[in-house]
């Protein structure tokens, strides 16, 4: 059974895919800015927006800054969604 | 928040195996055609600056300068994605950030080497909102318009996003200093201004007033990278600002096809009858559909073409139009009615062919999705909107598509129906008539011509930079340079219009002759494709001979020089008895010219 957090990854790994036109992007909860090609703050921004609209929610400026990993993405949307 | 959708667009359906399968440009254009959001539009374009670096032969070049005070960057994916959309194909300069003037003042600037065609100037609210007076303001812009202009560049100059938060609230407008109250009169004024100088707008104010500010501009995003428009709202920022350049171009929609049952009124009238059909009556539903005749009938009145495809008899599809008493749109207003029962797109086609008009002017509005695929598929240069099942939306459907974007407005474009009417009744009348010499002089032709003048000013300049077919050298001229050829007597400037029996077709050619030595050379000559099989051609150099007479000339000489959509008067100089000289020149000696008489009457107007 997949968990909650899985379900999340799989789709956030395929929101990133499309928005780095990487079809073959593989994202952990470890992954960070750092080891993905071009993720910079304009990208941020992008995939902030994605998030947003993907999942109805609004993420605050405080709740950016404080992102380090696709970890705290995922557990971001898990609590806002809840 | 939601985001701006291209709503009239259909959603791309198989969006990732569809990217991944790209095989030729024609895939590419059909996946743009979608409602693609921001991440897929970003996507979509990169992947064709790396399989596409060069232009693809039927996309028409665009050079785009963005200059403004905020970070741009963002929506020139978006920008470029929009012009797939319209046949154009954008390259795009981003201007030093905050540098305008410099850019300008400095000849060698990135600007200047990048030489834009137009200039689309961006200001974000924040800094119109900064200056002291309304007047300051204007100076400003003027100045940088002026000096776009005097670089041979034309200006886009974008509206004010109303961003900042009210003080006083509903009445605003009576504190002194507020920014919000200064966004609304700098909008305001711009709306003068920009006519004034003949700067064409792209309105993210209208836009924002539809979509909701919230759409178009986040404070917290103008606080983390100072974006005045969202990422998101990129995709409709590309739309407004490409339709204004294809507008310029020549390139918006010209004629909405209209389907019958169930688009302009409720069920079906060979069922259902004159009386059974569901238009007006203070129904929801009847209210709804006369919503959508009274945008179709609107949209004629400004020179929009209405023509009428329907799986019907031909007498019943008639029939409301001539008797139903809540019927907005009449015969009248149908330049073109094909009711029968065969495919659509071959009607569609015939539409076309009967109005005389290329089918990437059509738009098509139908109900059914089954026909609104069927054309998508075979006829993809064709517009076909997605309709909502609520008939009362479709206006806004329509209007948010932006396919009839227009700069001016020209007696010609209010007259437009009535004329193109005629061309199909027309053609009609040529299916019928064997024989085409009997059937011009049937027509009872009038070419009536001119100098250029200051009365036709507006539709002279509109024909010389948007007519692409008959057109020998497609040079393209200002209002301002059309103000020097009237100043100068050795131009030769002529227009002129056809009336015939079945009305007039309004000012349809233009000739510009430059008098050098004893030759008159023609710069330009271009004309209507309405009015094409006319012996328009014959007629003008009639004109043009006695012109050059008059002036003791002796000979003409005339330029072709090909482009991708002229062809048609490939041969025209041959065809009308000039030698050739070389590859793009012809001379007609005037001393043995002796022309059969056209099938028309020559009066100066």
């Amino acid at each position: 059974m997949t968990t909650p957090s899985a379900r999340v990854l799989a789709e956030l790994t395929d929101l990133l895919r499309d928005i780095f036109v990487s079809p073959d992007l593989a994202l952990t909860r470890e992954t960070c800015a750092a080891d993905v090609r071009g993720w910079d703050s304009m990208k941020q921004i992008e995939i902030n927006i994605a998030v947003e609209e993907r999942y109805g929610i609004r993420l605050t400026s405080r709740e950016v800054d404080a992102m380090r990993s696709v970890g705290d993405l995922i557990d971001l949307i898990e609590r806002k969604t809840k | 928040m939601a985001s701006p959708e291209l709503i009239w667009l259909p959603p791309p359906v198989n969006w990732r195996e569809r990217i991944a399968a790209l095989g030729d440009f024609g895939d590419v254009l059909s996946l743009a055609r979608t409602r693609l959001d921001f991440v897929q539009t970003n996507a979509l374009d990169q992947i064709v600056r790396r399989r596409w670096p060069e232009r693809p032969a039927d996309m028409q070049p665009v050079r785009l300068a963005l200059l403004g005070s905020s970070t741009l960057g963002h929506l020139v994916p978006a920008l470029r994605v929009a012009g797939l959309r319209a046949g154009l194909w954008l390259d795009v300069y981003e201007g030093g950030y905050g540098q305008m003037l410099q850019e300008l003042d400095d000849p060698r600037s990135g600007l200047h080497a990048f030489r834009p065609e137009t200039v689309l100037f961006a200001p974000d609210s924040e800094r119109l909102s900064q200056v002291a007076a309304l007047e300051s303001l204007r100076d400003e812009l003027m100045a940088l318009w002026r000096k776009v202009r005097a670089a041979g560049m034309s200006v886009l100059q974008q509206t004010a996003l109303p961003a900042p938060p009210a003080l006083m609230g509903s009445n605003e407008h009576r504190l002194p200093g507020s920014r919000a109250a200064r966004l609304a009169q700098v909008n305001h004024h711009l709306r003068a201004w920009a006519d004034t100088e003949g700067v064409d707008l792209v309105a993210l104010d209208a836009a924002a007033a539809r979509d909701g500010l919230a759409a178009w501009r986040d404070p917290a995003l103008w606080a983390r990278a100072k974006q005045e428009v969202r990422p998101a709202a990129a995709p409709m920022y590309g739309e407004l600002v490409v339709r204004v350049l294809a507008a310029r171009l020549g390139r918006s929609r010209k004629c909405l096809v209209l389907d019958l049952d169930n688009t302009l009124w409720g069920g079906v009238i060979g069922d259902d009858g004159l009386n059974g059909i569901v238009l007006g009556q203070g129904s929801a539903l009847g209210e709804g559909f006369l919503a959508v005749q009274a945008y179709a009938k609107a949209l004629s009145q400004r020179g929009v073409i209405l023509a009428v495809s329907s799986k019907n008899d031909e007498a019943n599809a008639w029939e409301p139009f001539d008797k139903h008493p809540e019927m907005i749109l009449r015969r009248s207003d149908i330049a073109c009615l094909v009711a029968n029962w065969d495919d659509k797109a071959a009607n569609i086609r015939l539409i076309a062919q009967r109005l005389n008009i290329g089918l990437d002017s059509l738009v098509f509005l139908d109900d059914n999705p089954f026909e609104r695929t069927r054309v998508r598929e075979a006829l993809p240069m064709v517009a076909v909107p997605e309709v909502p099942d609520e008939p009362a939306l479709v206006p806004d459907i329509l209007s948010g598509a932006g396919y009839f974007e227009a700069v001016a407005l020209t007696d010609e474009d209010r007259a437009r129906t009535q004329q193109y009417r005629g061309n199909a009744e027309r053609e009609a009348l040529r299916e019928g008539v064997n024989d085409l010499g009997g059937y011009l002089k049937s027509l009872q032709m009038r070419l009536i011509w001119g100098r250029f003048d200051e009365a036709n000013k507006p539709r002279i300049v509109q024909l010389i930079n948007k007519t692409n077919q008959f057109n020998l050298t497609t040079r393209r001229y200002t209002g301002a340079d059309y103000d020097a050829f009237v100043q100068d007597p050795q131009i030769l400037g002529l227009h002129m219009r056809l009336i015939d029996r079945f009305g007039d077709n309004g000012l349809i050619a233009v000739v510009i002759g430059k008098v050098e030595g004893e030759v008159l050379r023609i710069d330009s000559w271009l004309m209507s494709c309405r009015v094409l099989g006319r012996e328009m051609e014959a007629a003008t150099l009639v004109l043009l001979a006695d012109e050059a007479r008059k002036r003791g000339l002796g000979r003409l000489i005339g330029e072709y020089l090909p482009t991708a959509k002229n062809g048609m008067v490939r041969d025209l100089y041959k065809r009308l008895g000039f030698a050739e000289i070389d590859q793009t020149r012809y001379v007609l000696d005037l001393a043995q010219y002796a022309p059969v008489p056209p099938p028309m009457t020559l009066e100066s107007a």
